[in-house]
């Protein structure tokens, strides 16, 4: 199977799609990066080497909260959740995104 | 934060690739040679995660503490050397302080004692103790100015003479200057203090009988 076409994220969207994911439940690292692999169809890979500073950073803010729980091998992992500080900054965080990419279709598509 | 806990989080992150690998096929030694290729340097990610907490001040410290006890833990020998020499320099100061103190107790206690005639004089004429006790501490204070100020610019001199014992700050430090001269002059006033107290208390007619 050819590998598909990776596309690098946008600078300061990271911080964005892994607050979106935590939102959806409590999860520890490696299953933020599979997640955001699949929801995006493969396009987007998030390397460990900025994800986990990412969600140290993020932890550090006060927008994460973690805890450490069995999986489901019987392994300790660190799940990390979303704060109330840590949801309104996604929710902010969403709608400031959606706007942009609003702006940017606008221009991309202007001439068509 | 806990370094043992990052580590096991990196450790769990590590450990999924590579059962992951091996599901999709591979040997244990071929997924863990790709997933070693894919995690990139471990430590720089440590490094990286560190960095990313850094802004919290205690957190900063607690890691150049750490940082500090760990470099001292690999040179034993120069940790030795460098703590034998700071106690050293630090009993001298002591020592250097603690004659400097009781220099000026001396000194102003023997200047109260000539001056006794005078002080029972002042009083006789209406000074109050306060009077008295500002004339005496003023003239220590002016002492102590003097040798604070001669110190100072002496050091800038002397201080050449250890900057190799020095980490970290330099030879004139500013901050270092002003906290030494500022503790100085409060041991000076403390120990002249005393003694313009027992002048202060002296009995005008004794005073002036004296001699």
């Amino acid at each position: 199977m050819p590998p598909p076409t990776k596309s690098d994220l946008p600078q300061g969207t990271l911080d964005l799609l892994i607050l979106k994911v935590i939102a959806l439940g409590p999860i520890h690292g490696y299953a933020i990066a599979q997640r955001i692999q699949q929801i995006s169809r493969e396009v987007l890979q998030v390397q460990q080497g900025s994800l986990y500073p990412a969600l140290h950073r993020l932890e550090n803010k006060g927008f994460l909260a973690a805890d450490w729980k069995e999986t489901e091998t019987g392994r300790e992992a660190k799940y990390y959740r979303l704060t109330a500080k840590g949801r309104a900054h996604l929710n902010s965080e969403t709608a400031n995104w959606k706007r942009l990419a609003t702006a940017i279709r606008l221009i991309v598509n202007f001439a068509d | 934060m806990n370094e043992r806990e990052l580590d096991r989080e990196l450790r769990f992150h590590f450990d999924q690739l590579v059962a992951d690998y091996v599901r999709q096929g591979m040997t244990e030694a071929q997924a863990r040679r790709k997933a070693r290729q894919e995690f990139g340097g471990m430590d720089q990610v440590k490094e990286d995660c560190r960095d990313a907490r850094r802004t919290l001040w205690l957190d900063s410290t607690l890691q150049d503490i750490r940082f500090s006890l760990r470099s001292m833990r690999k040179n034993a020998a120069l940790t030795l050397t460098v703590i034998a020499t700071l106690a050293l320099l630090g009993t001298f100061a002591g020592i250097a302080l603690l004659l400097a103190s009781v220099g000026i107790y001396g000194v102003i206690s023997y200047s109260v004692s000539q001056r006794t005639r005078e002080i029972g004089i002042r009083m006789a004429l209406g000074a109050r103790p306060g009077d008295i006790l500002k004339s005496v501490v003023g003239q220590g204070a002016v002492l102590s100015m003097a040798g604070i100020a001669v110190g100072i610019i002496a050091s800038f001199f002397l201080t050449r003479f250890m900057s190799s014992l020095l980490f970290g700050v330099g030879r004139t430090d500013p901050l270092t200057f002003c906290a030494v001269a500022i503790s100085l002059s409060f041991v000076a006033l403390a120990a002249s203090f005393l003694p313009a107290l027992r002048g202060a208390k002296a009995d005008p007619l004794s005073a002036l009988r004296c001699e």
